[in-house]
């Protein structure tokens, strides 16, 4: 009970890897398949007056609405507990990302290549704050319609950013999307720790 | 949001309201969101209750990575979460 205090360097028990995309994208659909627990809702009381927020047009006339947020969780050990964060869709919402991507390890963009826009809003977020992303390509109906590197080419994706294909129903598809952020989210830690920081 | 909690037995035997008690009961090797969603109250009313909690002694909150956290503790949290992954 006391080993939190006497060992100074507390080990991080939990974290998370945020999941982002246009609507019905398949963010709940691969949170669903990895988690060990039924995806769980939790909702936040917002007022209009939030901080950040561009486009107020879109905003309803009521005081204060809420921003339900799908996640599901992993239990990696003893000691860590990976949390999946899927992002709100509206973009009214997007003060919301803060808090969701703060202390994150990485987020996962999926894409709908016949709904590519979608993408642009959250590429250009997590580029802008700096949180590693890969993006995930679902594929729906398995029918592969683009290369990656089509994708690639037409979202206008930097070339260090992994894009991989995947099926957000199977687990191991899923999986290997959350391996690959980590292992993007390592590299680019250890780049940076190398570079000027 | 994903930091979890541990109920701890050595509180200070102060009385807790209903809500936050409703809280503590579900609360234990849980994160912030998960507690939010199975009380089916909003994260913040739950982060308030949680930090009453917290300073009653009730419960503490376990490490996560903050804007504080080095490098090298982002770094050893993030090869933990690899090598979880791999295996999981």
């Amino acid at each position: 009970m006391d080993s939190a205090l006497t060992s100074p360097p507390r080990k991080a028990a939990s974290t998370k890897i945020v999941i982002a995309g246009g609507f019905g994208v398949g963010k709940t659909t691969l949170v669903g398949s990895v988690s060990e627990i039924q995806p769980l809702r939790t909702e936040a009381l917002v007022t209009n007056e939030s901080e950040g927020v561009d486009n107020l047009d879109a905003v309803p006339s009521k005081a204060t609405t809420t921003v339900a947020m799908d996640f599901g969780r992993l239990t990696l050990g003893e000691d860590l507990i990976l949390y999946l964060f899927g992002t709100p869709g509206q973009r009214r919402f997007w003060f919301m990302w803060d808090d969701l991507c703060h202390g994150a390890i990485g987020a996962i963009v999926i894409v709908d290549t016949a709904r590519l826009d979608e993408s642009f809003s959250p590429l250009d977020y997590f580029e802008a704050k700096g949180l590693p992303f890969i993006v995930a390509v679902n594929q729906f109906e398995g029918i592969e319609q683009y290369t990656l590197d089509q994708v690639k080419a037409a979202l206008a994706l930097p070339p260090e950013v992994p894009i991989i294909s995947i099926d957000a129903r199977d687990r191991d598809s899923a999986k290997s999307a959350l391996i690959r952020v980590t292992e993007y989210a390592l590299e680019h830690l250890t780049r940076n720790l190398a570079g000027a920081s | 949001m994903e930091a979890t909690l541990r109920v701890d037995p050595a509180d200070d035997g102060s009385t807790v309201s209903a809500a936050a008690l409703q809280v503590l009961e579900v609360c234990d090797r849980r994160s912030v969101a998960e507690c939010a969603a199975l009380v089916k109250m909003p994260i913040g009313v739950v982060r308030v209750l949680l930090s009453d909690l917290v300073e009653h002694g009730y419960i503490r909150v376990q490490a996560t990575i903050t804007e504080n956290s080095s490098k090298d503790e982002r770094i050893e949290l993030i090869e933990r979460t690899l090598r979880g992954l791999r295996t999981y």
